[in-house]
């Protein structure tokens, strides 16, 4: 499913790309014009680009601070799903993608590649006690690959027989491993290391290496300028030694998990600042969710004032069924591909931060739920008042404005209250496209300290905290209301 | 002031067509007091309701002051303005407090500033005994003050023409005099009134004209003394029998 949907949105974004994306000028002159050298990768992948507190850092990141002090430029990340790297690449946003990328002719119909900056090793990992002693051995098996990356490609080409689960991070792989979830685990050489001695050595790395691979930075089409300065400048980072020093760096760099809960709370929480993240993340699960609701309420009050309008002329029949078909389209997709339309075709070269898209996308998404909420509201209003104010001269808009929609809202305010919490909730979809919402913050520690349970839990908790916030401000305000009711 | 011409009124329910109007003619005069009464079901409030175009003919014309109130280009929103609807339920909208009950439309149709409309509407509720409900919400009235208001709601527009479905019927009996003693004093000034009603002390004290209506027809039009003196109508004089 996720890889069908893949394909059409790469499919969709060429064209969109196509039709849109007016001819930039190169782009290692607007690179050395404005001193900032912008990159996708998708921070997820130690050690060569992860999240470390708020920063994102790793192999990759230098070897880019490296290519960026070679332009005399500063650099800017956006961190987005491996999957959505190239197509960030695409859509004109940045300059260079690197995410330990390897080559593949698929991907090289839209981008163009550097030469080979590393060389890695897909490693099997197995539990210590397995019978598994060779890749000979794994077809057939439940295998663990992280989504879309060298490991996936390989493994769904080469054993056909087996199960390949695809996780989108391989410390989740290994995690399901130990659980006894899967038989084997086939991820990079030097996150797997990290990842075996980040479980405690409860699963060990095969000696033999099943494909080996270099990784390349990819660029976007046509820019030969760009790719031959890369080139060069990876060419003496290779020479002098600089490229192996940094991964010594990064691999060498490990720390040994704890067992004890107080350990873990304050490994994953206080350590490196890592409840910023998971305040910030809280803020923007907030923000997003206040801000799309504002903007479904609008749409779905525009919408529903529509949808029960009783004039019969063409433009309100025109708006009948636009409205019909916005509501049929939003409440027939899912939000995840609504948020994915929204971020990688209708808003992809506007530069609109994540967090704006995602408000967008997700109040758009509301609007369809608040229509029929609000419409369900002045349906229960009684007729006699809509005559009444027509009755007195007012106009349809203007009955509708000061008499029925007052009403109608102050009825369906607990249900609002409602799609409210569902928001809070359904906002956690927006981590796909890589904003650090309370979920997405929750998942970053987990992979990097590989203990899920402080993590998750201060997450669950805090999503939690704030639906019975809302829901005891809720009867707060309804109480209020009754109130005035009756005085 | 009102011509009404061959109007037909039929809904479709459930296959089956209903005739709920069936050939009204009918030339209402400025300054005339018509009470139209009759047995329930028989087509008053969907007549009334017609007249201020809330309900749509089927077929035939309805003149209010000569412009046809029926035909497509017909501004009923400027009509409205000079007709005044008071329903049986009072319909007065819970959420505002009685003054912009009140002044709602005319501020909204930019007929009076809201200093003056506001002006004007205690002016009314004086009359009516309720300037001191101006800040009170609907829902702490008793039915007989809702009523009243919802007149003064309609008189604030200054009407040339007022409509009353069954004013008094959803009221306690103790609160219709309240009621009928401001439609009184309306007629007293000169208003054109048609009152849909089962209340005989209007159609005796108040109306000048009487329109009995059954199954969708007019079939007496009278004034009060003779229908109540010499009714030869089999119908009709059971009907007040059951009434009186
Ligand atoms: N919108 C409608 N659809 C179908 N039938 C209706 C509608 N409105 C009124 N009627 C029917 O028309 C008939 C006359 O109604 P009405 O004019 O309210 O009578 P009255 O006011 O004399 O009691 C009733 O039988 C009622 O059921
Ligand atoms: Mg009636």
């Amino acid at each position: 499913m996720k890889h069908l949907s893949k394909k059409i949105l790469c499919a969709m974004f060429v064209l969109a790309t196509t039709l849109f994306t007016a001819n930039a000028e190169n782009k290692l002159s607007e690179i050395q014009k404005s001193g900032e050298i912008k990159i996708a990768t998708n921070a997820e992948f130690e050690p060569f680009e992860y999240k470390n507190g708020d920063k994102i850092v790793g192999i990759d990141i230098d070897i880019t601070k490296k290519i960026a002090e070679s332009l005399n430029a500063q650099t800017k990340i956006n961190d987005v799903s491996f999957d959505a790297v190239t197509l960030e690449l695409n859509s004109g946003n940045c300059d260079f993608a690197i995410a330990a990328m390897s080559y593949s002719s698929d991907k090289a119909q839209n981008v163009d590649f550097s030469d080979v900056y590393y060389y890695s090793k897909q490693a099997i990992i197995v539990p210590n006690n397995s019978n598994i002693k060779s890749s000979a051995d794994l077809d057939g098996k439940r295998i663990g690959v992280a989504m879309g990356f060298t490991g996936d490609i390989y493994c769904t080409e080469n054993f056909k027989n087996a199960a390949i689960e695809r996780y989108n991070k391989s410390s989740d792989a290994v995690l399901d491993l130990i659980n006894n979830r899967l038989d084997a685990v086939v991820v990079d050489d030097a996150p797997a290391k990290k990842l075996i001695s980040l479980s405690n050595n409860k699963v060990k790395m095969l000696d033999e290496y099943l494909f080996e691979e270099g990784y390349r930075i990819a660029v976007p089409k046509g820019e030969t300028e760009l790719l031959e300065h890369i080139n060069s400048e990876l060419k003496s980072l290779k020479d002098s030694k600089e490229i192996d020093k940094i991964v010594d760096k990064y691999i060498t760099d490990s720390y040994s998990p704890s067992i004890d809960l107080i350990a873990q709370i304050y490994n994953n929480l206080k350590e490196k600042d890592r409840y910023k993240m998971i305040i910030n993340g809280l803020l923007t699960t907030l923000e997003i969710t206040v801000v799309a609701l504002l903007i479904g309420i609008f749409i779905g009050i525009l919408i529903s004032a529509v949808k029960v309008s009783r004039k019969e002329n063409f433009v309100i029949k025109i708006l009948k069924a636009i409205a019909d078909l916005y509501l049929t389209i939003i409440r027939g997709t899912p939000v995840v591909v609504q948020l994915f339309v929204m971020y990688y075709l209708i808003f992809s070269s506007t530069g609109l931060s994540k967090v704006v898209v995602s408000m967008i996308a997700f109040g758009i998404n509301s609007g369809a739920y608040v229509a029929e909420i609000i419409r369900s509201g002045i349906l229960s209003i009684d007729v006699g008042q809509y005559e009444a104010g027509r009755s007195l001269g007012l106009s349809e808009s203007i009955t509708m404005r000061k008499i029925i929609m007052p009403q109608a809202l102050k009825n369906v305010l607990p249900t609002l209250v409602n799609e409210f919490i569902q928001l809070i909730k359904e906002t956690s979809v927006a981590g796909f496209i890589g904003v650090t919402d309370l979920s997405r913050a929750g998942d970053i520690i987990r992979s990097q300290t590989y203990e899920p349970l402080v993590p998750l839990s201060t997450v669950a908790i805090l999503y939690l905290i704030t639906v019975i916030a809302t829901t005891f401000f809720m009867s707060f305000i309804e109480r209020k209301l009754r109130v005035n009711d009756k005085r | 002031m009102i011509s009404v011409k061959n109007l037909y009124k039929e809904f479709h329910q459930e296959n089956k067509l209903l005739r709920i109007l069936d050939g009204i003619n009918v030339d209402i005069q400025k300054g005339e007091k018509v009470a139209v009464i009759g047995p329930s079901g028989s087509g008053k409030s969907t007549f009334l309701r017609c007249l201020n175009g809330l309900e749509k003919p089927s077929s035939g014309s309805i003149f209010f002051k000569g412009t046809d109130i029926t035909a497509k280009n017909c501004n009923l929103d400027l009509i409205r303005k000079n007709i005044g609807m008071v329903f049986q339920h009072f319909n007065l909208f819970p959420h505002l407090t009685i003054m912009q009950n009140i002044t709602l439309a005319p501020v909204s149709l930019k007929i009076y500033s809201k200093e003056k409309a506001e002006y004007y509407a205690n002016e009314l509720l004086k009359k009516v005994g309720l300037d001191d409900k101006a800040n009170h919400y609907p829902s702490q009235l008793s039915g007989g003050q809702k009523q009243r208001i919802a007149i003064v709601r309609s008189l604030v527009m200054k009407p040339e023409l007022m409509l009353f479905d069954e004013p008094t019927s959803a009221l306690d009996p103790e609160m219709v005099n309240e009621v009928v003693a401001v439609m009184s004093d309306i007629a007293r000034h000169g208003m054109t009134m048609v009152v849909v009603t089962h209340d005989m002390s209007f159609v005796k004290n108040i109306a000048s004209r009487v329109l009995f209506m059954d199954n969708g027809e007019i079939i007496l039009d009278e004034t009060p003394e003779k229908l109540f003196k010499n009714c030869e109508n089999v119908r009709v004089s059971k009907f007040l029998n059951k009434l009186i």
